[in-house]
């Protein structure tokens, strides 16, 4: 199938005549810091750019309290700030207090506290498991860190990177949010993924800039190859006939 | 030895502390650890922290709100906790002194603490609800559904609004009984939920939607009520909750469509009956992919909705519910293979198990669809179910299903119905034992292979049991059951049932307290007179010659049509029976007249039994001739022969068919005998008479031949109307009870 080509310039000068207005942009990006819990970044970008938060600002340093606590992994100081902000968000989200219990022991690994680990494991965590036994994989993943010298890759050494820390704080900030009856999806990333798709539709019609890195954005031609080169066989081969 | 951390914590909360800052930090050490803890739960009531939360909050003064809270807050998280922990709580009179901490003059914070942990406990149906409607708790909770009252303090709003919510959803979980909706009712709640509902904070919405539904269910005095009130800019509610369960939030959805479908089964908005079915049913159907909470609860309000209605029954069959259902109980069944079953999922499956029930009730293409869907096998494994919710809705799938016939045969037999089924029979639980017996009814009927595995396994003798089990409708549908075994089968059948049974029993049946356990009774003694001779003569021996008729004779004078009609019938039957059996009802002048009376009932359907009664009588037999002809003697001169005459000109056709034959009767009797009649109408063949005598002389043969198969049509097609509706009538027994979604124990009743 022949797909159409669109070149660069063309795509730009069609790019150009879309309209984005200004105050939604400042919107996505209000709302993106907001929901994400960056409260001073919120309050710096109000004040720089004008755009008005949708919320008391003073109600998300609660949920950046918690976060910052994740991520420096102090996960005890974590849950009793959740517990004091809301009571209930973790009497009724077992999967959410597992994943904090589960970070617990991860830090009591990482430290080389071993001991308390196995301790902690015992007492805190095998309960769980037996509540609800689709815990018990994670579980053990987690145990077998145990198995392993800290500083040496492995097979669960995920667990340790700082990543593994934000998942958790990311996911306790959606329950806070849900608590507060306020949307936990930012609306940019869901836009990205939109983009994304929506090129992946269009190569299948035709070639065009595209972009391919995020947060480039540049807009990169697709190379002639693919199409070329069967252009290039079928001529040879009426050439040949 | 050294005390645990957990135990110095809770004996710092001893009221003689003297510093009350070491209590808070206690009490929140205690907090931080039994959030999301089970065992740590466990382990601290064992420590016995209750009584002395109960200590702390009952205090009088109003000093130390900060102490309080936290207690309140402990206490709370309790609730969440195993069945054991939460009886803790009730058991310990805690409920008191919380409803005493709403008190509106105290802390907000300690309001809306109490308000929570209230709501928490409350969500346990074990927990009891009485304290709250004594004295003037209920006054002051609902009280606090007034945001805009002039009695807050302000900058307190926000927290005034979660307790507002938080009641809501108190009033919604306290609403099962219809006392309980009158009296809150009463305490003026609805106006200021209809405030909460227009306040445009989704969660106060919810709430509210949860707190009106709650008072609706079942109630159509409040239902009318609410549905005719007006809003802040006078539109009325369902309009208003129309546009909420098109809401992005599923949790608005469901709680309108909650809402929604209770007004609407109370008949109270048929104006929006096009709404409900083109915008509610889809919705509430595509909840079933979504996950949670929302998942769990859509099928039980579908259910709910579509109860009796054939339309919405097919609507929700071609919106494909049918898979999506069978798919949710499968991969649950799947679930529970790899991790034992857990029970957290049981609420899920007994909904959807009451879903798929309530969309094969009534016509037999949802009924194929669900066989197609391949999940009846784990229907009936569900009927061996350890929560008894599942079970009966397990049970709820069978006998929708098992009113088809084609089912009966095939598809039920082939996934194993019986051993659960018999199982049932002995179940505790009541909702579960009426719905396995109106399925019984329907698996025994002629049409199944089941009747004779079943018997053999002893059923009657559970039967006998469950005769004296003292509930109408368990009586009711056994005796229907047994009514529907004995139809038409084999005299050895019958006399089996009958011996095991005893005919003690069924005269205790046939005057019970209830109509139609009578009802049902004077049906299967009329299936067991049907056909044979022998049978009749076994009824006969049976209850006695003098109390089978003194039995009829009683229930002919009383004026129920449905006993009238059965007893009739009785009567029909046993008239077909030897010349004694013919002759005992003859003696019995109480009996002819009754018969002669019910020639003029207002129902066509009486007056025909009682001529066919008469046919039968008169039923010329070349072997006895001079008794038929003392018989027509007799009943002529009761006046029977001038009432047929009369009833020649009956609105009805059946009626003036079955005169016509009777009066045939009595004429050969005349053409034999030559006796005058009373009309002086000449008795020679060819008379002046209308030239039907002529005619229907020549047709006699056929004619009779004719009449003998409507004869025993008659009998039996009117025993297995009864029958066809087996499960229908058994069901219109049991609707409220699955309306209700009682489908479980007490407990489960009024979700």
């Amino acid at each position: 199938m022949v797909k159409k080509a669109i070149s660069k310039d063309d795509w730009s000068a069609r790019l150009a005549e879309v309209q984005v207005d200004r105050d939604d942009l400042n919107k996505l990006i209000m709302n993106y810091l907001i929901i994400e819990g960056y409260k001073d970044a919120a309050e710096k970008f109000s004040q720089e750019s004008g755009a008005k938060p949708p919320v008391n600002l003073e109600s998300i340093q609660n949920r950046m309290v918690v976060r910052t606590a994740i991520q420096r992994g102090h996960i005890e100081e974590a849950i009793e700030h959740v517990n004091d902000l809301n009571p209930e968000i973790l009497d009724t989200n077992p999967k959410l207090f597992f994943h904090l219990q589960q970070q617990r022991l991860i830090e009591y690994i990482r430290e080389g506290r071993v001991t308390e680990a196995l301790e902690f494991a015992q007492e805190e965590l095998a309960p769980r498991g037996e509540e609800n036994p689709e815990f018990l994989s994670e579980l053990e993943r987690t145990m077998s860190l145990l198995a392993f010298e800290l500083n040496s890759p492995s097979p669960v050494s995920d667990l340790l990177t700082p990543a593994q820390r934000q998942k958790l704080a990311s996911e306790l900030n959606s329950a806070l949010l849900l608590s507060q009856s306020q949307e936990k999806d930012p609306k940019l990333p869901a836009l990205l993924k939109m983009c994304w798709w929506a090129q992946q539709q269009l190569d299948e019609r035709c070639t065009y800039p595209k972009i391919k890195d995020f947060t480039k954005a540049e807009l990169v031609m697709e190379p002639m190859g693919a199409v070329g080169g069967s252009q290039g066989s079928s001529s040879s081969a009426v050439a040949g006939a | 030895m050294t005390l645990t951390p957990h135990e110095v914590a809770v004996s710092q909360l001893a009221t003689d502390q003297a510093v009350p800052l070491d209590r808070i930090k206690s009490l929140r050490f205690i907090k931080n650890n039994i959030i999301g803890n089970k065992t740590k739960k466990d382990l601290y009531i064992q420590l016995g922290i209750v009584s002395r939360l109960q200590d702390i909050i009952s205090v009088k003064d109003d000093k130390d709100s900060q102490l309080k809270i936290q207690a309140v807050i402990v206490l709370g998280s309790f609730a969440f906790g195993n069945e054991s922990n939460i009886l803790a709580l009730t058991n310990s009179g805690v409920v008191e002194p919380l409803l005493n901490c709403l008190n509106p003059s105290g802390d907000p914070k300690l309001i809306e603490a109490a308000a929570r942990t209230l709501n928490a406990i409350y969500a346990s149906p074990k927990a009891s609800r009485h304290q709250l409607f004594m004295g003037n708790h209920l006054h002051v909770l609902v009280q606090l559904l007034d945001t805009f009252s002039s009695k807050h303090r302000p900058g307190q709003e926000i927290v005034q609004v979660h307790t507002a919510e938080l009641v809501a959803s108190i009033l919604a979980r306290c609403c099962e009984t219809l006392e309980q909706q009158m009296q809150i009712a009463d305490s003026g709640a609805i106006p200021l939920l209809m405030r909460l509902l227009a306040s445009g904070i989704s969660k106060s919405q919810e709430a509210a939607l949860g707190a009106l539904a709650a008072l609706v269910k079942d109630n159509p005095e409040l239902a009318q009520v609410i549905a005719q009130m007006r809003l802040e800019k006078g539109e009325r509610p369902a309009p208003f909750i129309l546009r909420l369960v098109r809401d992005k939030s599923p949790t608005m959805r469901l709680a309108a469509a909650t809402c929604l479908t209770y007004l609407n089964r109370a008949g109270v908005i048929p104006e929006h009956d096009g709404d409900i079915m083109l915008i509610v049913l889809p919705i509430l159907v595509k909840m079933l992919q979504l996950t949670g909470a929302v998942q769990e609860a859509a099928p039980q309000v579908l259910a709910h909705l579509i109860w009796e209605s054939e339309n919405m029954q097919k609507a929700v069959c071609d919106m494909e519910a049918i898979p999506k259902l069978a798919s949710i109980i499968s991969q649950m069944d799947e679930e529970d293979n790899v991790y034992g079953i857990v029970g957290q999922k049981d609420k899920l499956k007994e909904n959807s198990l009451l879903a798929l029930a309530a969309i094969s009730q009534l016509k037999e293409d949802c009924r194929k669809q669900v066989i197609e869907a391949k999940v009846l096998s784990h229907i009936v494994s569900a009927m061996s179910h350890p929560a008894v919710g599942v079970r009966a809705a397990a049970c709820q799938c069978t006998r929708s299903l098992s009113r088809s016939v084609k089912n009966l045969r095939t598809s039920l037999v082939d996934a194993g119905i019986e051993n659960p089924l018999f199982q049932l029979l002995s179940d505790e639980d009541l909702g579960v034992l009426r719905s396995a017996t109106a399925t019984l009814c329907n698996i025994v009927l002629d049409v199944s292979p089941m009747k004779k595995t079943i018997m053999e396994r002893g059923i009657v003798t559970k039967f006998v049991r469950m005769i004296s089990y003292g509930d109408n409708v368990v009586r009711l549908n056994t005796v229907w059951a047994i009514k529907n075994l004995v139809f038409e089968a084999e005299s050895e059948v019958k006399e089996n049932v009958m011996r095991q049974f005893g005919y003690n029993n069924l005269v205790l049946l046939l005057n019970d307290s209830e109509p139609a356990v009578q009802e049902q009774a004077l049906n299967l003694v009329r299936n067991l007179a049907h056909k044979r001779e022998h049978d009749i003569e076994q009824v006969f021996k049976g209850l006695g010659n003098g109390q089978l008729l003194s039995i009829i004779e009683e229930k002919l004078s009383w004026d129920d049509p449905r006993l009238l009609e059965h007893a009739l019938y009785v009567l029909v039957n046993i008239a077909t029976g030897s010349e004694y059996h013919k002759q005992s009802i003859l003696k019995r002048q109480g009996i002819l007249r009754s018969v002669l009376r019910s020639m003029n009932h207002e129902s066509a359907a009486i007056r025909v039994a009682s001529i066919w009664v008469i046919i039968n009588l008169t039923w010329p037999d070349d072997k006895v001739p001079h008794s038929v002809h003392e018989c027509v003697t007799l009943l002529r001169n009761m006046g029977v022969e001038d009432r047929l005459l009369a009833l020649n000109a009956d609105h009805d056709l059946d009626v003036r068919d079955r005169v016509k034959t009777a009066l045939h009767h009595f004429l050969m009797d005349q053409q034999q005998y030559g006796h005058n009649n009373g009309n002086g109408v000449p008795s020679d063949q060819t008379g002046s008479g209308n030239g039907r005598h002529g005619h229907s002389s020549s047709r006699y043969h056929d004619l009779q031949q004719q009449q003998q198969q409507q004869q025993d049509n008659s009998t039996s097609s009117s025993s297995s109307s009864g029958d066809a509706f087996g499960g229908g009538a058994g069901s219109s027994m049991d609707t409220t009870h699955i309306v209700t979604g009682g489908s479980g124990a007490g407990g489960h009743d009024r979700r």
